[in-house]
């Protein structure tokens, strides 16, 4: 436990402060510990790279045989890891810099958001089934909360429907646990993997569907996305731009690294993941031509970019999933980047509506420059980020003769620019009248613009990241690897 | 400062071409390393480049600076040379994609742009970048590879799906019809000197494109389906596109009642010569495709930067509100002027060559038909040419503004004599052009060069014509002509006396609103089938794929209820039908 560089810190350390929190709000050190924690977490999950890359750490922790947390830390795992740390940094950043709304700065805010990190941190590592369901319903409430925080009626419903849809996925997922349990008689992943092949076959599909659905409610996938745009459009900005950053990637995350452990050949499954990520992005980027409210849009573009994810990394070839894991890491920057900015359009016109942004374009020049590059990038034009993530993919289906995928890719890439574009036209409406709202510092803009910048480096100079992906996508594939290293250390 | 560094900005493609030395190339990620090369045919390309983009400067760096604008436009011009230095397909999808957006934003800069015109700009665009994309993609999977060159051992019908796919992509790019919707409207719309950019080199990139596919398939327009008469029979088809394309295109010009979308649609009749020529893709056919290319550049360059020029000092575009300009921009009516004769392929100017050519390689091939409907269209084309040196600079000034108009500035007008000389000396020597310019390419393609005994002359096997005679015979005629007219001038004037018979009925003077080209062109809806073409558009195709597009969306968008009791029922339905079909199955 006093080892210094292991996994359990990436969720004991935002517990533990966040549990201390009332010592730090009398210190005035919430701001800057909201920032640092990730910040650390990044740190550390760049200092662990060298040693997972070598073999996966796997790390147990006994707290009476047989319960114990099982971690496990693999390249792709500590890919997601650092992407979460990044990526709650900058909105950390976001709303220290950007002075925002009080509710946002306070202790609750605090606590809440350093336990969604801690419960992302904590589905992504997990080893072991029971503390997977535990650490989703502590993502899961603190995200919740987090969507409630306002405590205004459209915050408050908005988090009523979270509690609501969030509880039922739960309840499927706990279903599947239990029933795993039943026929196997253990939770840890690696001895669940091991003899998942033994249960019958109908049992195997009924597991599987439960969840399947359970954890397509919290990764977005159409038909159980629903309840998103609701969401996303009730919740401040900032906490939308954590949902659509971290949280849905986290359950990606999970559902397809449950697919590679339990499954041992993951093509059974393969044209279940592929249909619905398909369907997912074709029905998500239609619905969202109609949007007329810029987080509203976003919600659904968003559930456009899970799909191509999902579709991507369903197909399980080492190319799509090397591409996939790049446009999950590319989609939380540029959502990031996209919802902080409505954040801020928000906070300075207290409209986010398409009919109220017409003429942005000469109110604030920096925040619909920016919006035009984010457009862009999740769009995938290049020399944006998006663009190479999405060749990746791309070029991993035309490596494996599948032509369909790219036509769908192509032909939902098309519609979505339709809107994209109608939302940039707007921005530069020459005509309209827009009254000055409330200024900004230019600190505000630091963490949008370093988004920013990370895109374009990105997009021109890929190759320095490229190891990162290829190996979690071989990580995520060498199930024997997996297991045999969940196996050696149990207890 | 800024416009100074705008400037040398734009110099940065002559740059390129004459300072590129040793091929450059860049590691994206894991397979994929972008390699950049000067071919000669690129070259070629660069070389309109590097000449248009100083001369399309030059205007916008009138009045404020507009930095937004110049920041999109470096990086257009980027990713130009980027698309026609790129030795695989990855690099020259970058360069078109950056041309795209950048080119959009552009586009955005101009205060008439509508919501409609920008939406299509760009979903034509990206239409054609997509499709562009998917052919890559296609080609990657057959070969293995993306780098531009000769694809070896294909199957018949892969060659045909590569090339569908990638012959689309160039043609919704050069404007060909049905894919032309955009044209038309954002040549309009566009900022008045960034429309002559998008005539001159944007739509060119499509046609470079086009040049480019025979050099992957070498022997794809010969092979693929047999000849034809004397020609790929493969290209037939591309032929009569481009042939339909112009014919059509010109009379939709004529009847255009606005200057900027008259040029617009004489440019896609223009291009539409050139698909013609590539779908020919005899070695002089393609010859006559870049001379056309070359000379479309020039002349649209001229004739957009004057027309933005009488914009920009009458406010009007409109024919009938403006006239009687000749004596207030002489300059700007002798750009016209050359421009017009340019675009009309008439001698001396090398329009003429590159029509000739062209004309040649179709009585080459023996396809005739195609011939007189390229006759046809082309003879057309002069009532459109007529139209704008007639409306804008003689008759009646019919608005304050075209009364009190001055000559442009000094931005426009540079450009406009640069053009010109260009132009005159270009018909000058047609045969320098074939030497210096055309030939290369040819070679570097594989082909015959077309050759030239001398600077002067152009020569084909069906005859050819000395430029520097002809032009000392057309301007030793326009000497006279004019000198004669100011001779005689005097005289003509004192026989147009008040008391004169023709002054029986009303006199129409100054104030009388009065515009002898007025309803130009209405006519042409009475001839059969000509009225049937100006009477029909494509946009109700287009508009009612986007009905269809908003209806769906509207349909899906139920799905999405904020009723917390739908989704669970939803998802608990999925679950059990998926169960039902999955164990039932089994």
């Amino acid at each position: 436990m006093a080892l210094p560089l292991t996994p359990i810190w990436f969720v004991a350390l935002p517990l533990l402060v966040a549990f201390s929190s009332p010592l730090w709000a009398r210190l005035r050190l919430l701001m800057p510990l909201l920032l640092g924690v990730p910040l650390t977490l990044l740190v550390l999950a760049i200092a662990l790279h060298p040693l997972v890359r070598t073999a996966p750490l796997v790390e147990t922790i006994v707290i009476a045989p047989p319960l114990g947390i099982h971690l496990q830390l693999d390249s792709a795992s500590l890919l997601l890891i650092a992407l979460i740390g990044l990526a709650s940094a900058l909105v950390a950043a976001f709303l220290w810099l950007g002075d925002t709304e009080a509710h946002l700065r306070g202790r609750r805010a605090f606590v809440l958001m350093l336990l969604l990190i801690a419960g992302c941190n904590g589905l992504v590592l997990t080893g072991d089934l029971f503390n997977l369901y535990v650490f989703l319903e502590i993502a899961g409430v603190s995200a919740y909360a987090l969507s409630a925080l306002r405590q205004d009626a459209p915050a408050l419903e908005a988090g009523l429907k979270y509690l609501i849809i969030g509880s039922v996925a739960a309840v499927f997922f706990l279903f599947a646990v239990v029933l795993i349990y039943l026929q196997t008689g253990s939770l840890s992943l690696g001895a669940v993997a091991s003899s998942f092949g033994e249960i019958p076959g109908p049992m195997q599909i009924l597991i599987g569907l439960l969840m399947l659905v359970g954890l397509g409610i919290k990764a977005e996938l159409f038909p159980f996305n629903f309840w998103v745009p609701d969401i996303y459009q009730g919740s401040h900005p900032a906490v939308a731009s954590l949902f659509s950053g971290i949280l849905v990637k986290a359950f990606l995350f999970v559902l397809f690294h449950l697919v590679f452990v339990l499954l041992a050949d993951p093509e059974v499954i393969r044209t279940w993941l592929m249909g619905l990520g398909a369907a997912t992005m074709l029905v998500a980027e239609t619905v969202a031509l109609r949007q007329q409210d810029l987080r509203r849009m976003l919600a659904y573009s968003s559930l456009g970019q899970v799909g191509l994810v999902t579709l991507a990394l369903g197909f399980g070839s080492e190319a799509t999933l090397a591409g996939g894991l790049f446009h999950l890491v590319n989609h939380t920057l540029v959502k990031l980047l996209l919802f902080l900015l409505a954040a801020l359009m928000l906070r300075h016109l207290l409209s986010v509506r398409l009919a109220d942004l017409a003429g942005l374009g000469r109110v604030m020049p920096l925040a619909a420059g920016l919006f035009v590059l984010g457009a862009l990038a999740v769009l995938g034009l290049p020399p944006l980020s998006g663009f190479v993530s999405k060749l990746w993919i791309l070029k991993g289906f035309a490596e494996a003769q599948v032509l369909w995928p790219i036509a769908l890719i192509l032909l939902a890439a098309l519609i979505e620019a339709a809107y994209y574009f109608r939302w940039i036209k707007t921005l530069y409406e020459p005509r309209a009248q827009m009254q000055e709202g409330r200024p900004l510092g230019h600190w505000v803009y630091a963490p949008v613009v370093l988004l920013a910048g990370l895109l374009i480096l990105l997009g021109v100079a890929p190759f320095l990241v490229q190891d990162l992906f290829i190996e979690g996508a071989q990580s995520l594939l060498a199930r024997d690897v997996n297991l045999e290293a969940m196996l050696g250390a149990r207890p | 400062m800024i416009k100074l560094l705008f400037f040398t900005v734009s110099l940065t493609p002559a740059a390129t071409l004459l300072g590129w030395g040793e091929g450059l190339a860049w590691p994206l990620f894991e397979g994929v390393r972008l390699t950049l090369d000067l071919t000669p045919l690129s070259a070629f390309f660069l070389l309109l480049l590097a000449m248009a983009a100083p001369l399309v400067a030059l205007p916008m760096l009138r009045g404020t600076a507009d930095s937004p604008a110049f920041v999109l436009f470096g990086l257009l011009l980027l990713g130009m040379q980027l698309l026609l230095l790129a030795g695989d397909f990855i690099s020259l999808f970058i360069g078109w994609e950056i041309m795209t957006w950048s080119s959009y934003l552009l586009l955005l800069r101009s205060a008439r742009t509508d919501l409609e015109t920008a939406q299509s700009y760009i979903l034509f665009n990206l239409l054609s970048a997509f499709l562009l994309l998917a052919a890559i993609l296609v080609f990657y999977r057959f070969t293995g590879h993306f780098e531009i060159r000769t694809a070896a051992g294909l199957t018949d019908w892969q060659e045909i799906l590569l090339a569908l796919l990638f012959g689309l992509a160039f043609l919704t790019k050069v404007g060909t019809l049905p894919l032309h919707l955009w044209v038309p409207r954002s040549y309009d719309q566009a900022p008045d000197a960034f429309s002559a950019f998008l005539s001159a080199l944007v739509s060119k990139m499509g046609v470079y494109g086009l040049v480019l596919l025979p050099t992957l398939f070498p022997d794809a327009l010969a092979g693929l389906l047999g000849r034809l008469l004397d020609g790929p029979a493969a290209g037939y088809l591309l032929a009569w596109i481009g042939v339909v394309t112009s014919i059509v295109a010109t009379f939709k010009a004529i009847s255009q009642e606005d200057m900027k979308r008259l040029l617009a649609y004489s440019s896609i009749a223009q291009l539409g010569y050139i698909t013609t020529a590539i779908g020919v893709g005899s070695s002089l056919a393609l010859g006559g495709a870049l001379y056309q290319a070359l000379v479309h550049t020039l002349v649209k360059l001229l004739l957009f930067i004057s027309i933005a020029g009488i914009v920009l000092r009458t406010g009007q575009r409109r024919f009938n509100d403006l006239g009687r300009l000749m004596e207030r921009m002489p300059i700007s009516f002798f750009g016209v002027l050359i421009g017009i004769i340019g675009l009309a392929g008439m001698p001396p100017l090398p329009g003429f060559a590159a029509k000739y050519l062209i004309f040649v390689s179709l009585l080459d091939a023996r396809w005739l038909l195609l011939l007189a409907a390229m006759v046809l269209a082309s003879t057309a084309a002069f009532v459109y040419c007529y139209k704008l040196i007639y409306a804008p600079f003689l008759g009646h000034a019919n608005s304050a503004s075209a009364k009190t108009a001055t000559e442009a500035p000094w931005q426009y007008l540079v450009p406009q004599l640069v053009l010109m000389g260009l132009l005159v000396g270009l018909g000058l020597f047609p045969g320098l052009g074939v030497r210096l310019l055309i030939d290369p390419v040819l070679i570097a393609l594989q082909m015959d060069p077309l050759g030239s005994p001398s600077w002067g002359e152009l020569v084909t096997p069906y005859g050819g014509y000395d430029g520097v005679v002809l032009m000392v015979v057309f301007g030793t005629a326009f000497v006279l002509v004019t000198g004669l007219f100011f001779l005689l001038r005097g005289r003509m004037r004192r026989a147009g006396s008040p008391y004169d018979l023709s002054y029986a009925g009303e006199v129409p003077t100054a104030e009388t609103p009065l515009h002898y080209g007025a309803g130009m062109g209405r006519e042409l809806r009475r001839i059969p089938l000509v009225g049937w073409i100006l009477r029909h558009s494509t946009q109700g195709f287009y508009a009612a794929l986007v009905r269809q597009t908003r209806t769906a969306a509207e349909l899906l968008s139920g799905f999405y209820s904020g009723n917390p009791q739908a989704w669970v029922l939803l998802a608990v339905l999925v679950f059990a039908l998926a169960l039902q079909a999955s164990i039932g199955g089994i």
